[in-house]
Parts: structure tokens; C-alpha cells; sequence
């Protein structure tokens, strides 16, 4: 069980917030241990380990979306425990109730007062597994507070704690008794990830090394949540050129006029991918976003928001590799001469 | 619209060409009234050859029933009056049709262009506008052979540009070019149309398939190839004035003018005029006998420097008749009454003359020196002035020369030479004349040395200017020269053996025109020298090469008893017509001298090729020289700005990748750009090295909050764009040194901007037809009804 809950422990400062007296070179050195520590954990996933690192960082929430057993739930949990943070699991059923999500008053006989009893939602890292499986009243639950990072029950607004991710899970190829999320709900995640099968060498070193004993046993913890938020205000600092954000909203629009798509990207989207850049720039150690940040982000942000016609898909054309295709045509924004 | 045949649209297009074709004669010809019955002869042609196929006779004899056509058709024009009912073939009618045509060949061999059209060349161009017609015909609509019909085509154009001396103007290139684009484009509509046929609205109107784009490439492909076999040759280099600046033969400042105030320099620089402008025109009533050269000016006085005119008073009027020429023997000469008009174009206070005018008849002040018979004006001017001349013929035969007696004392002076005469001079003089006794023989010794083939002379209009003593020697070492050069040292050497002499400034005969009528122009600028035989007064001598001048006057020609004739050059060309003149060679000479000017050493052809070389090589290195100026202004644009700086340096680093060959994609990021271009060259480690700089540069300018300054980014530029450029194959440096990546994407831009104007008009053109269409549709229809009230 959860320790007794806090509100306003971490209370998300105002915009005349203290630069931290952290430099990007902490933030590299940061990233790589948790990345490494993860990294032990999960076998020969280093670019998804990155990718969810960035997602923390840049204040968002990943949706994965793969096959059971590949390790969904073991990413979420070890990336919890390599930053000593809270994590909770809520394990969606059709019986879920939003109350379970959020959280409820009940009445308490000594006090005589009614007393908040904070549901799953509340700690660092959420994890939402079978997300798919619940009531939309309960999914949309879920949903309303990561995009408002606060909860309120009977007129009283409980803030969410910082940093806070929402990691949900979804398997696709189950259908019975399903409640896949519909496209606006998608739009929320900033980054749908797959894991996929790991390598033959990474699965055998996994047998080696997680074969008897539980896999995060070893796992200690390299930094705090409060570090981590530090990081998280100092990637909001990263620069963003123009040529960036223009380059950003031409890939975003492409994919509105794109023939191949029936659903283009929305403006969160484009959103989503600036702020991606900006953490995936941060981990790098640099002060400013690169379009290679911005293309090394586009098929994961975008991806899971784009909905490809029929001909595409009998053209086994997916999002992802729509994306590719937009990335060769759109010219980079050039200075004015 | 009525539907009409592919073959009736070929054999309309083709004689459409055919006739398009023959407009450069236009150009030779000085009259233009022959295109009606050219035009004739090219629709006989085509409607022969359409109403004999349409009627299914044998494709073979087609071309022979228009032959037989053409034929007819001359003789209706030129032998209607021998012909039975105007038309029916006699045997005078054939006589007359081989006469006239032999007329046409004489004049068309006589004449320099623009010639004049009597019935002779009349029958040649409508005969050859015939004949062009039967070839294309022949060639397009029965054997289908159209690419083979642009030699037909281009027939008359060849003729015309090969007949005029001063190079046809580049438009008359165009109406036969595009007569045979347009044949071009309606075969191929119609081999196309072979192939079925189309629904489009406007196939079905004009019962053509929809051959519209087809149409449209055509157009679009012949109208560049066009522009630019127009532009091209405009645009190419030639050393010319327009060049260069006014050469020396430019006359400067004188424009069109001809101006004779130094009658040497003048004759030079308008030998060198490279427009032969017109000078006058002289006729009389002797018709072709009439032929003469014309003086304006005589040099009497040798100084050792150089031939001038003496100072002579003038006191005499014209007005009362001139003076018997000095030393003639009084006698019973023919006379010949010339009419001479002077065109506005020349100017002098000269008066162009015969040799030896009795009488003048002419407005304005005009007074005579009596020795030489030269007049000239105080203050007044020829230019544009009418006059009659009456000239004796003096014809004095080789006894009469031979037998002269030692000259009077009136013309002592004409002995006078400077003390020290160049020993080359005197030497060759004495040499030359060794064997003759007599002072004709002498004369006539000296002119055949310089005309024939012992002397080895060289007609050169290029050659240095002047007649001095330095340069009288230099012409008998060089034996090159023009006229002037010719002149003056026979008359030195005439007075150094004895033989009284001067040098005569003015014009050969020129070219006859027909009608009595002669042409003088810039180009029969001449000089000559007059040597004095008593009783035979100042006889006409000629030692310029006969190339030049036609044969040497007949008076001064020894007949031997081996060679019968010292003139083994020019045995073709008829006494009083100069057929060949001035001009052909000058020209020539012209193009490429313009660099060997001045100097008293002998013109060296080194300079010249060495200075085509330089010219060539600046030619070729201009468009990387450009690039490179272009790169420096770009740095120096940058000036201390970092950003500015960076991108200069990734503008280099793109234009070396593309000169190399390497593919620049501009949906790449600078990052993967670099990585792309280091494989792609193959790159080294210090140049990949080099490399992540100048990237880390331009993503530093591009995308940081702000540029730092970078180090030796100009250098390390230069480091790897010499690496790359070492990367690529020898054609694409060369490649890349002749036409440098940044030209060439203009010249895509400009050919893209081409296209699209062509597409314009063609769009605009379609249009223009559906509208007119359109209206006459609604022209054809009732115009509606008032409703009935």
C-alpha cells in the first residue's frame, strides 16, 4: 500500500520559477545511468528505454502497444525503480470503476470527517496495464488526469504528483471483451512504443540473468524524483529555433494533406513532438533541437495519431513508414539569404 | 470545317515551305517582284502533284509531270510570244528558253550581289523555286522521307548566304526554318493520326486525331532548337569591331561616310570597311565599253617618305572644258559621255573622274590642276552630286609606247626621288629590268615581276600601313601588300630607271548592273601608278595581282614570242568587267587579323594563335572563375557574422558535392547530410574530422539560440572541398570546371521559364481558336426568334 497521501508535496512551480542550477551536462549523466540501470533490466532495448526516458522528461505519456510478455509492464516498473519514485499498477478490467482510478472520500468514524482515499493514479509513474480492457467512463478517467495532472473528488482538487507519467499498455491482438481506444483518446499519449521480441542473444542472456530470481531485485535506484523533476524544468529551457519549429508544423501538416492518410496529425501533436525533441536533445547534452531530433521523433509521436487509408493498408503501408516517406520529401526550412 | 486528307495537308505544308524557302533570295536579288510567279510556280508544283495522285496516276511520274510543269510555266513567262497560244512548246520556245537561261547563268557569273533581275535570272529563281517545290514534294508527300526535305529547304538560304559577300542578315534564316518545322509537325500529327481514331471534341472538329499535344512538344522543341540556332552564333565571340572596339579599318567617327581628305589612309580603311558601302554609280551610253577606273586624286610628289599631292594652284574654272591631257598626241580619240551620281554616303571635294576628262558638266566651283587633270572644289563637296563627264578612250598600242621618245622637260619634276633611295630598291629595280632596252620594256618588266609569279607577291590588306622608305623595303622582303604598296613602289622604281611617274588614287571599275550602269563601292578603293610616254601621255599601269584587279591593262603587256600572255591567274575574266573585286579577300583577311596590327616587323602568326588560345582558354575558365569570385563575395558578404558565416560555408560545401557529382537532397538534415557526403567521397578520417566541424558550424548558426564564432571554418572549407572535389572522376571535374553547378541550375531555371512561356503562347493560341471557333458557330446559327406577343 501506498504511504499516506501528501497533497501538494509536489507542487509544480509558477512561471517565475528559479532556473535550476542544473546544467545539461547533469542531465546526460543522469539520463545515461538511468538508461544503463534500466538497460539491466531490459535486455537489447536501448532505443525504447531512451524513448521512455524522453517521454519523462518531456512531461508526457507513453502508450504501449504490444504482445503480452514482452516485458510492457517490467519497463514501466524498472524505470520507476531506477529513479526512486512511486510507482502503482492498475491492472484495467471491465469492472473498473473511475473511482478506483481517481480515487474516493470515505467517511471516517473517529475523525467524523470525510477522508480522501487517493486511488492508482497517484504516484510518479502510473501504469495502466490492458488499458483496452476497461469501460470508456473509466479509460476517459484515466485520460482526464493526465491531461490536467490533478484529480478532483467531491469539489476538492487533488494535485498529481511530479513527475508523472502514465505508462498504458494495450494489447492488440486480443478483440473479445475490448475497448480499444478511439483516435482522440490516442492523441493524448505523446509516443506509442513497441517493444518487440528481443533478440535471440538478449533472450538467452535473459534466461541467464532473470532465470530464478525476480528481475528488478537487483535494480537500485540512481537518482530521485525530485532530480528528475529539476531535469524535467531544464529540458522546458532547451532552445528551439524557428527553422525547427517550422520544419515541426511542415511535417505535421504533410501529414494532413498526405493521400495516404485518412487522419493527419493534430496541432497537439505537433506539440508533442517539439516538446519530445526538447528532452531528446536534453538527453544528448545539447541546448538546442536539431531536425534530427525532430526526425528521430516524428514516427513515434506521430505514428499512433495517423490513420492510413485503405489503399495504404493494402499497400502494407503503415504510419510509420508513412512517416519516413514524409521525412525524404519535406525540404529543411533554409535561412533567408 | 471541311475535313481535308493527310496528303492534302502535307502537300499544302510542304509547298507552304517550299515557298518559305525561296525568301532569302529576297536578300541577293534587287528587285522583288518575282515572288508572284514564284509563288505560281510552287502552287503548280503541289497542285499537279496532288490532282495526279488524287487520280491514282503511278507515283514515278508524278515528279516528271511537275518537272514538265515547272517548264512550261518559264516559258509562258519568258517565251509566250514564240509559243503556240501562249503556252504550247515550238521549236523557237525551246531556243529561247536555253538562251534566256544562258543569260541567266552569265549574269548571275558577272554580278556580285544584290543582282538585278532580267528574264535570265527571273527564269533561275522561279525555275529553282520549282524545283525546290518538286523536291520537298517528292520528298514528303510520296516517299515520307521529311527530314530529308531540309536540304531542298535550306537550298535557296545556301545560295543566298554564299552570294552575298557582306553575310546575310540571321533572319532570313528563320522563314525556311520554320517551314520546315512545320512540315515536321504535320508529318508527325499525321503518322500519329495513322494510328486511329479519337473521341475529343476537337479531333472530331478538325477530323484529325487528338494529336494536340504532340503538337505542342513539337512546337515547343523546334522553337528552342530555333532560338537557339539563331542566338547561338550571335552570342559566340568573333573578333570584330562590335567587339573590339572601331578596328583600324573602321572609320571611326565617320560612320557609314566615306571620307577622302588623306586619300591614302582613306583607301586602306575602306578596303577594310566591313560594310562595302556604295560610292556612286556611273552609266553612259557606250553600255559595256564604258568601263573605267575612276581617280579622285593624284600623287605627284614622291618626299622619301611618302606620295602626296603637289602644291598646285588651281586658278582654272571646269566650266570652260578641261585642257588636252599632258603629253597625248593631239588626235582623234573616241569619247565617251559618262553620267556619274556620287551616293550621300561618300564625301570628298574630289570629283571622281575618268582619265583624261575634256569636259565637265556639274553645279558649284569645281577648278582643274591641268597635269594631272584632278578637280577639285574649294569648299564643297561631291557627296550626293549628279554630273556628266566626257573622257577620251586612250587606248595607245605597245608600238606606239615602245617607240615614245625621251619625255619632255614639262614633266622633269615627275623624275624627282630623294637622294638616298633604300639599295633593296635600286637593286631589285636595275635586276628586274635587266634585260630591257627601252623604257616601256622596262615598265612592262616591272609589272609583270609584280603581278606574276617571279616576283611572288601576296595581295594583303592587313599589311602595314604606308609607303615610306622603311616601308618600301619592308614590302619587297615581305612581298606583301595591297594596292597602295604596289602602286607606289612601281612608280619609284619607274622614276628611278628613267621613266617619268606618279601614283593615281581612286576606284576600279566595279560592277556592272546592267543597262550601262556600274557599281562603285568601298571595296574597289584602288590605287595605281601612271607612267609618262611622250605622245602617249600618263599611261594606266596595274602591278597589283590579278586576283584584285583583273587583267593588266592591254597597252602595257609585251607580247613575247614564248609566254603568251604573263598573266597565268585570272585568263577568264573579260577586260572591262572585273569580275572578281576587292572585296572576297579582305574579308577573309579581316576576321582574324585584328590582332596583328602596327609594328614594322613582319606580322607574325604566333601572336595571333596565341591570343585565339588565350581567348579560348578565358572563355572556358569564365564560368568557374565567375564561381569562384561568387564564393569570395559570398565570404566577404559574411563579413565577422557567424551564422552568416556558416552558411557561406555550407553553400561551398553543397556546390562541391554537386560539382562532384554527389546528390544533395534538401529534405536532409546538415547532420546526415555530412554523414552522406563522407561516404559518398569517400573521406578520410582528418577530412570527416573537418567535416563534423563544419556541420557542428551550421547547426551552431542554424538552430542554436546564438552563432558562436566558429575557427578556421574558411580554411577547413577549403580542406574538404578540395577532398571532395578529388573525389570525383576526371569528366566531372572537367564537367564541373566548364559549367560549375550553380550556372547550370540557372540554365535549368531559364529553360524552365522557357518552356513555360512556350506553353503560354501555345495555351493562348488554343484558346485564341476555340473562341473564334466558338463565335462563328454562333455566327452560323438563327439568331433566335423575337416571342411572338
Amino acid at each position: 500500500m501506498p504511504e499516506p497521501f501528501n497533497p501538494g508535496h509536489h507542487q509544480p512551480q509558477g512561471p517565475g520559477e528559479v532556473v535550476p542550477e542544473l546544467a545539461l551536462g547533469d542531465l546526460a549523466d543522469t539520463a545515461a545511468r538511468v538508461q544503463a540501470a534500466i538497460g539491466s533490466v531490459i535486455e537489447g532495448k536501448p532505443e525504447v528505454i531512451k524513448l521512455a526516458f524522453t517521454v519523462l522528461l518531456a512531461e508526457g505519456h507513453i502508450l504501449i502497444e504490444d504482445v503480452p510478455g514482452v516485458g510492457k509492464t517490467m519497463l514501466a516498473k524498472s524505470v520507476a525503480r531506477a529513479i526512486d519514485c512511486t510507482v502503482r499498477r492498475i491492472q484495467f478490467t471491465p469492472d473498473l470503476m473511475p473511482s478506483d482510478v481517481t480515487g474516493v472520500s470515505v467517511f471516517n468514524q473517529s475523525t467524523r470527517e470525510f477522508e480522501f482515499k487517493p486511488g492508482g493514479v497517484f504516484a510518479n509513474i502510473v501504469v495502466g496495464d490492458e488499458i483496452n480492457r476497461a469501460s470508456p467512463k473509466t479509460q476517459s478517467a484515466l485520460l482526464e488526469c493526465m491531461e490536467e495532472r490533478q484529480v478532483t473528488v467531491d469539489g476538492t482538487t487533488y494535485q498529481l504528483e511530479a513527475p508523472f507519467m502514465v505508462v498504458a499498455t494495450q494489447n492488440p491482438i486480443e478483440m473479445e471483451g475490448t475497448y480499444p481506444l478511439p483516435e482522440a483518446q490516442r492523441d493524448r499519449f505523446m509516443m506509442r512504443l513497441s517493444m518487440g521480441y528481443p533478440s535471440q542473444q538478449a533472450e538467452i542472456e535473459m534466461i541467464d540473468t532473470h532465470g530464478s530470481t525476480s528481475a528488478l531485485d537487483p535494480l537500485e535506484p540512481v537518482t530521485d524524483a525530485a532530480h528528475v523533476h529539476k531535469l524535467v524544468r531544464l529540458v522546458r529551457g532547451v532552445y528551439v529555433a524557428d527553422a525547427i519549429k517550422e520544419y515541426a508544423v511542415a511535417l505535421t501538416s504533410a501529414t494532413r494533406t498526405s493521400p495516404d492518410l485518412r487522419l493527419g496529425a493534430s496541432p497537439r501533436a505537433t506539440l508533442h513532438l517539439i516538446r519530445a525533441a526538447k528532452a531528446w536533445a536534453g538527453l544528448e547534452g545539447r541546448e538546442y533541437v536539431l531536425p534530427d531530433d525532430i526526425q528521430a521523433l516524428a514516427a513515434p509521436v506521430l505514428g499512433h495519431r495517423l490513420l492510413p487509408t485503405a489503399e495504404a493498408q493494402i499497400g502494407r503501408r503503415d504510419a510509420g513508414s508513412i512517416v519516413a516517406d514524409l521525412i525524404q520529401r519535406i525540404p529543411q526550412p533554409e535561412p533567408a539569404r | 470545317m471541311s475535313s481535308l486528307s493527310a496528303h492534302g495537308r502535307l502537300t499544302i505544308v510542304a509547298a507552304l515551305a517550299a515557298w518559305l524557302s525561296v525568301l532569302p533570295l529576297f536578300a541577293i536579288t534587287q528587285t522583288d517582284d518575282w515572288i508572284v510567279p514564284a509563288a505560281i510556280a510552287v502552287a503548280l508544283v503541289s497542285g499537279t502533284g496532288y490532282v495526279l495522285r488524287k487520280l491514282g496516276v503511278p507515283s514515278l511520274l508524278v515528279p516528271v509531270a511537275q518537272l514538265a510543269v515547272i517548264v512550261l510555266w518559264l516559258g509562258v513567262l519568258v517565251a509566250n510570244d514564240v509559243a503556240l497560244l501562249g503556252f504550247i512548246p515550238t521549236t523557237d520556245w525551246a531556243t529561247r528558253l536555253v538562251d534566256v537561261f544562258q543569260e541567266g547563268l552569265d549574269v548571275t557569273s558577272t554580278f556580285v550581289a544584290p543582282i538585278p533581275v532580267p528574264r535570265g535570272v527571273l527564269m533561275l529563281v522561279i525555275g529553282g523555286a520549282g524545283v525546290v517545290a518538286l523536291l520537298v514534294d517528292t520528298l514528303v508527300v510520296w516517299l515520307r522521307r521529311v527530314p530529308l526535305a531540309g536540304v531542298p529547304l535550306a537550298a535557296c538560304y545556301t545560295v543566298a548566304a554564299t552570294a552575298m559577300t557582306t553575310g546575310l542578315d540571321w533572319w532570313w534564316f528563320l522563314p525556311p526554318a520554320a517551314g520546315f518545322l512545320a512540315l515536321l509537325v504535320s508529318e508527325g500529327r499525321t503518322r500519329v493520326a495513322a494510328w486511329g481514331r479519337s473521341a475529343s471534341p476537337s479531333a472530331r472538329r478538325s477530323g484529325i486525331p487528338e494529336t494536340d499535344s504532340l503538337a505542342r512538344n513539337g512546337r515547343r522543341v523546334g522553337a528552342v532548337a530555333l532560338a537557339v540556332a539563331v542566338a547561338v552564333p550571335g552570342l559566340a565571340p568573333v573578333l570584330t569591331e562590335g567587339v573590339l572596339g572601331p578596328g583600324r579599318g573602321g572609320g571611326g567617327g565617320g560612320g557609314q561616310t566615306i571620307r577622302t581628305d588623306n586619300p591614302i589612309i582613306d583607301l586602306q580603311r575602306n578596303l577594310q570597311r566591313r560594310e562595302n558601302v556604295e560610292v556612286l554609280r556611273y552609266s553612259s551610253s557606250a553600255d559595256t565599253e564604258a568601263a573605267t577606273y575612276i581617280r579622285i586624286v593624284t600623287l605627284d610628289v614622291f618626299d622619301g617618305e611618302e606620295w602626296k599631292t603637289s602644291d598646285r594652284p588651281v586658278p582654272d574654272s571646269v566650266d570652260s572644258g578641261l585642257p588636252w591631257p599632258q603629253g597625248l598626241d593631239q588626235a582623234d580619240w573616241p569619247v565617251i559621255d559618262y553620267d556619274i551620281n556620287v551616293s550621300p554616303d561618300f564625301s570628298s571635294s574630289w570629283l571622281p573622274l575618268p582619265y583624261p576628262a575634256q569636259r565637265i558638266d556639274v553645279e558649284g566651283d569645281w577648278r582643274y590642276h591641268a597635269p594631272t587633270l584632278d578637280v577639285v572644289a574649294d569648299g564643297d563637296d561631291v557627296r550626293a552630286r549628279s554630273y556628266n563627264v566626257q573622257s577620251l578612250v586612250v587606248e595607245p598600242t605597245v608600238e606606239a609606247l615602245r617607240n615614245a621618245g625621251p619625255p619632255s622637260d614639262d614633266v622633269d619634276a615627275m623624275l624627282e626621288l630623294p637622294e638616298e633611295l633604300p639599295s633593296e630598291v635600286t637593286d631589285l629595280a636595275d635586276d628586274v629590268t635587266g634585260d630591257a632596252t627601252d623604257d616601256f620594256s622596262k615598265a612592262a618588266a616591272l609589272q609583270q615581276w609584280f603581278r606574276g609569279p617571279q616576283g611572288g607577291f601576296e595581295y594583303d590588306i592587313e599589311s602595314t600601313s604606308g609607303h615610306t622608305a622603311n616601308a618600301l623595303v619592308d614590302f619587297l622582303n615581305d612581298r606583301r601588300g595591297y594596292c597602295e604598296q604596289f602602286a607606289a613602289t612601281m612608280a619609284i622604281m619607274a622614276r628611278y630607271l628613267g621613266i617619268p611617274a606618279r601614283v593615281a588614287v581612286g576606284f576600279t571599275a566595279g560592277d556592272y548592273q546592267g543597262n550601262g550602269t556600274y557599281l562603285v563601292r568601298a571595296h574597289d578603293s584602288h590605287a595605281w601608278p601612271e607612267l609618262y610616254f611622250e605622245g602617249s601621255g600618263w599611261v594606266r599601269f596595274e602591278p597589283t595581282p590579278a586576283a584584285i584587279t583583273g587583267r593588266a591593262p592591254d597597252w602595257t603587256v609585251v607580247p613575247t614570242q614564248n609566254a603568251p600572255v604573263p598573266d597565268p591567274t585570272d585568263p577568264n575574266a573579260p577586260t572591262s568587267q572585273p569580275t572578281s573585286t576587292a572585296p572576297s579577300i579582305p574579308r577573309d583577311d579581316e576576321l582574324g587579323g585584328g590582332a596583328a596590327s602596327g609594328g614594322q616587323q613582319p606580322p607574325s602568326q604566333w601572336p595571333l594563335i596565341l591570343l585565339g588560345a588565350l581567348a579560348l582558354a578565358a572563355f572556358f575558365a569564365t564560368p568557374s572563375v565567375a564561381a569562384r569570385i561568387g564564393r569570395r563575395l559570398r565570404w566577404r558578404q559574411a563579413g565577422d557574422h557567424p551564422g552568416a558565416l556558416a552558411e557561406a560555408a555550407w553553400a561551398d560545401l553543397r556546390e562541391a558535392a554537386r560539382d562532384a557529382g554527389h546528390s544533395w537532397d534538401p529534405a536532409a538534415t546538415p547532420r546526415s547530410t555530412g554523414r552522406r557526403l563522407a561516404t559518398a567521397a569517400s573521406l578520410g578520417d582528418d577530412d570527416r574530422q573537418l567535416l563534423d566541424h563544419l556541420v557542428g558550424a551550421v547547426e551552431q548558426a542554424r538552430y542554436a539560440r546564438q552563432a558562436e564564432p566558429v575557427e578556421a571554418l574558411h580554411d577547413d572549407t577549403e580542406l574538404v572541398r578540395r577532398s571532395i572535389a578529388r573525389s570525383a572522376s576526371i569528366g566531372r571535374r572537367i564537367k564541373a570546371f566548364l559549367l560549375p553547378t550553380q550556372y547550370r541550375d540557372s540554365a535549368v531555371e531559364a529553360n524552365r521559364r522557357l518552356v513555360e512561356g512556350f506553353d503560354w503562347i501555345d495555351a493562348t493560341g488554343e484558346r485564341l481558336r476555340d473562341s473564334v471557333a466558338a463565335s462563328s458557330l454562333r455566327r452560323r446559327l438563327p439568331a433566335p426568334r423575337p416571342p411572338a406577343e
